[in-house]
């Protein structure tokens, strides 16, 4: 199983204003697995999905640390998907055009080839009537048929990682339910890994087999999923699982907040981010961030004070 | 899409009709069209005398149904100052016009377009900030000025091309020139604005995380999404070329129906004024008909509405 | 005690673009809904895209008028308001919408306001309006000298709270609160929920919380009211809804919901295809999905009957086991 994504020490600044979006971002990611990033709005998750995409957008550098794909030779194919599918779509292009472009371009298929294939596709992520929707354009459709389509458009590059930012947040939860089993499905197909960042830690627990918790552009925690959940060692990751809310009845505690605000890029606490927030704090976390650890078998977290087991 | 264009057609045949006989109405109700026509010192047997002639001594109704019979053939009646068919003096005249506006429209877009995509993907630079402030100028100084401002450079200091007729080829160029460069600044100005919000759409960043080239992502998938608030402006543009026409064939005399127009009103020619009045509400109405129909061409959500696939 | 709020066959039908000369067609948003409300009673409704569920809200405010049936609040028709009632109703109900940034003024500082519900019905004097709504914003977590602050200066969730402080400076009966958490990050949704939670003990308050999210609604309600396409489909207390859900549509909802549980992976969607509002007309408006529907659902639509402790629209939700299940029962 080799390394498919190696991302070491990420630097993504906005020169213009001299935030640093990301600061030091350090993940890996071998082929054939899941790996989430996971955080709330601001914490530069989709920024870090961006930069190794290459699509910083205008304004936005990568000022630091290095971005490798693929051990190997070959350098991996990279396809991504997008949280709301209907504005990622061209509203004057059909179905078809968006397809059939990627198609030609990733495989080299032209005509009836192309048309044929990107029927097929369209079939595999669960459109019906696949033949007469190539006509079609995204306003014509839901929310979760778009997203199906951006999946169909992903598969035409035959990608070795896929990228989903947020894919499902713009979604209802049934249909949620169906895109997700669709990456799941796909996954196993086709044996791509997957990179899938989202707020939504139900998500992640379902799709990765790593996550990485992020917090003012910086990782704070990284784990096998069941460990993250389960044992928690970074302050801020095992409040925000305590304050999530859950369905099940029997929990009857509330969500418990957690105190404060996530502070602006602008103006960060010194040393370690979270520290005004955290109740285990002491001098040290406001001197100097915390180096990661590695805690356990491969559980790493940035931290003076980790929760203990 | 066919119901659609159905009745777009018969709302333009209806501000047709409606037009034209308001404009009848007026010219009669407003004074006395045989005054006008002979002017403060004439007696008033004469006067009578031309009423009856003209048949403005009936009701005004009777008037209009006469009017629009004859209209229906063809016949729209003598000119009052010469005597000569109206029909064929505005056939004269509207090629004339036609060939100037035409030829600003066809390069207002042919310049517009270019500069304004150039100036948005480039947005910031040196050059994009000196076109701009160019392109201000264009559209706030009034056409009938840069035409005299125009005339004053190429006619008189450069001496270039002639200022006024109409005999050969280089007569066109100067009232050519001073339509189009108050329509491009306008349209480039439109075409940046409304590009630069479309590259920042997140379907572009799509795009190009697919790797699609800049010069593609450029020509077919955003200029396709401004085309369609483009041709509502172009229509406009259009309309304003028209309107525009009786100040700039006025002050190159160039023998169109915009001159032609405001020579008649000041003769008081009101058998030409109704003619030319109906010609330019036809060309107004076909130039918003056609650009209702491109716009439900371009845009898909209007070209099938009631065909949702879902 | 006679309820607070109630919605008797409330039906709210949009005519839809038809061809020139063709019958026209309706798209019925909210469809013969019964609803009841007692004072002190929190209530969610929950649904997902085309549930009706904000028009909804929008009816029981009588901030749109329905179609066919009626509203009552305090045993008044909206229908048979008159200006001066409308008044009165107003001062004693509110609405909470999603999108803070919009739902503010961007030019007014957030101590005017809040303090121009005050004002705007003449409760007191312009001082004693500011000091009302320095209390208010206290009362909701923000320190009072924020009264002179402008809304784009604040964050997310300070202006969420603003927006409650406006809601309830008049002391309302009656709040709507419409996906009022759903913009907001997962850490400061929570704060508002306990906001919410301990705002609502110290009043007199009863409301109505729209919410797409099925895992944030259950701090915040007593008793759930399910919908789909325009229809009641079940509601009951929430305990006994989230523990024993009973319409196919519910049992479905809450299955889709994920868990923090990582062991739960490759289930099968309870829902397959799409929302299919062509065929809600006649009979059950769920049975294009429904694993179960048989001949009955499509030309009789299912009355809300009682069922164990809930009240469910469904011809034969009694066959069902009460006990949700990961694996749900895929649908065809």
């Amino acid at each position: 199983m080799s390394t498919l994504l190696e991302v070491r020490d990420l630097v993504v600044e906005a020169p213009a204003s001299g935030v640093r979006i990301i600061d030091g971002v350090s993940l890996s990611l071998e082929g054939g697995q899941t790996l989430g990033l996971v955080g709330e709005s601001g914490c530069g998750k989709s920024m870090t999905c961006y930069a190794i995409g290459g699509m910083l957008p205008r304004g936005v550098l990568r000022s630091g640390g290095e971005v490798r794909l693929g051990g190997g030779t070959e350098r991996p194919t990279i396809a991504m998907i997008f949280q709301d599918p209907t504005s990622s779509l061209n509203p004057v292009h059909t179905i078809g055009y968006y397809l059939e472009t990627a198609l030609h371009r990733h495989q080299g298929l032209k005509g009836n080839d192309a048309r044929l294939e990107a029927i097929r596709l369209l079939e595999r992520v669960g459109i019906d009537r696949a033949k007469s929707r190539l006509r079609s354009y995204p306003h014509q459709f839901s929310g979760g048929m778009n997203q199906r389509v951006m999946i169909a458009h992903a598969l035409a590059a035959k990608p070795q990682l896929l990228i989903a930012d947020e894919p499902t947040t713009a979604l209802d939860v049934t249909t949620q339910a169906q895109i997700l089993y669709l990456l799941e499905e796909l996954r196993a197909e086709t044996g791509m890994a997957l990179l899938i960042v989202s707020h939504d830690l139900g998500v992640i627990a379902r799709l990765a087999d790593r996550a990485a918790v992020m917090y003012c552009g910086k990782i704070v925690e990284t784990a096998p999923v069941a460990e993250l959940l389960g044992r928690p060692a970074h302050p801020y990751a095992k409040a925000l699982i305590d304050c999530m809310p859950s369905i099940d009845p029997e929990d009857t505690e509330p969500p418990r907040p957690i105190p404060g605000t996530v502070p602006l890029l602008t103006d960060l606490p010194q040393g370690c981010h979270f520290h005004p927030r955290c109740v285990r704090a002491t001098a040290e976390c406001s001197a100097r961030f915390p180096a990661p650890e590695e805690i356990r078998t491969s559980h790493e977290v940035a931290c003076y004070h980790p929760v203990a087991a | 899409m066919i119901s659609f264009i159905l009745a777009r057609f018969a709302r333009a045949v209806i501000v047709l009709v409606l037009a034209v006989t308001f404009v009848f109405v007026i010219l009669r109700v407003s004074g006395d069209p045989a005054e006008q026509m002979l002017g403060d010192l004439a007696s008033p047997e004469a006067i009578a005398i031309v009423r009856a002639n003209w048949g403005l001594d009936k009701s005004i109704p009777e008037q209009f149904l006469i009017y629009a019979g004859n209209a229906l053939h063809g016949d729209f009646g003598v000119s009052t100052t010469d005597g000569r068919p109206v029909f064929t003096i505005i056939a004269e005249r509207v090629p004339k016009t036609l060939i100037i506006t035409i030829s600003s429209f066809l390069l207002t877009v042919l310049l517009g377009v270019p500069i304004g995509i150039l100036t948005a993907v480039r947005r910031g630079s040196a050059a994009d900030k000196a076109v701009m402030t160019g392109a201000v100028v264009g559209y706030s100084v009034p056409s009938f000025l840069l035409g005299v401002g125009i005339i004053f450079l190429f006619a008189v200091w450069l001496r270039v091309l002639p200022s006024s007729g109409s005999s050969t080829w280089q007569h066109a160029v100067l009232p050519i020139l001073t339509g189009t460069l108050a329509g491009a600044a306008g349209i480039s100005r439109f075409v940046r604005s409304a590009m630069i919000d479309i590259l920042d759409q997140p379907y572009i960043a799509a795009a190009r995380a697919d790797g699609v080239p800049e010069w593609e992502i450029i020509l077919r998938h955003a200029l396709p999404n401004a085309a369609i608030p483009l041709v509502t402006l172009l229509g406009f543009s259009a309309g304003g070329l028209l309107g525009g026409s009786v100040l700039i064939e006025t002050v190159f005399a160039w023998p169109g129906l915009g001159s032609g127009f405001s020579q008649a009103v000041s003769y008081g020619n009101l058998t030409v004024v109704q003619a030319m009045v109906l010609t330019f509400t036809a060309f107004m109405v076909t130039i918003n008909l056609t650009v209702d129909i491109l716009y439900a061409v371009l845009n898909p959500k209007i070209r099938l509405q009631g065909n949702d696939a879902s | 005690m006679s309820a607070l709020l109630q919605a008797s066959d409330l039906t709210k039908a949009y005519r839809l673009k038809s061809a020139p000369f063709a019958r026209p067609a309706y798209h019925l948003a909210v469809n013969a809904v019964e609803l009841a409300l007692e004072p002190r009673e929190r209530l969610g409704v929950v649904g997902e895209s085309g549930s009706g569920k904000s028009t909804l809200g929008r009816l029981l405010l009588g901030l749109t008028a329905p179609t066919r049936g009626e509203v009552l609040f305090e045993g008044q028709s909206h229908a048979r308001r008159k200006p001066g009632d409308w008044t009165r109703f107003r001062m004693r109900s509110s609405l909470v919408q999603q999108n803070p940034l919009s739902a503010l003024n961007p030019q007014m500082t957030i101590g005017e306001q809040v303090a121009e519900a005050v004002q705007v019905h003449r409760l007191s004097n312009r001082a004693g309006a500011r000091d009302r709504a320095a209390t208010m914003l206290e009362q909701v977590g923000l320190s009072s000298g924020m009264m002179n602050r402008f809304p784009h200066q604040m964050s997310g969730g300070q202006r969420q709270r603003v927006v409650i402080a406006r809601a309830l400076i008049l002391d309302p009966r009656l709040v709507v609160f419409d996906e009022a958490v759903s913009a907001l990050d997962v850490s400061v949704q929570a704060q508002v929920v306990a906001l919410l939670r301990s705002l609502w003990r110290e009043r007199d308050l009863a409301y109505v919380f729209i919410t797409h999210d099925l895992r944030v609604v259950r701090h915040l309600v007593d008793r759930i009211a399910v919908m789909y396409l325009g229809r009641m489909v079940e509601t009951g207390d929430i305990r006994s809804v989230y523990s024993a859900p009973r319409h196919p549509y519910t049992r479905a909802l809450l299955a889709s919901v994920p868990t923090l549980d990582p062991t739960i992976r490759n289930i099968a969607p309870p829902i397959r295809g799409e929302l299919d509002p062509g065929r809600a007309r006649q009979g059950c408006a769920f049975r294009s999905r429904c694993p179960h529907a048989f001949e009955r659902c499509e030309r009789e639509v299912p009355a809300m009957r009682q069922l164990g402790s809930q009240q469910v629209a469904c011809h034969i939700a009694e066959q069902f086991n009460p006990a949700p299940t990961r694996q749900m029962e895929v649908a065809r």
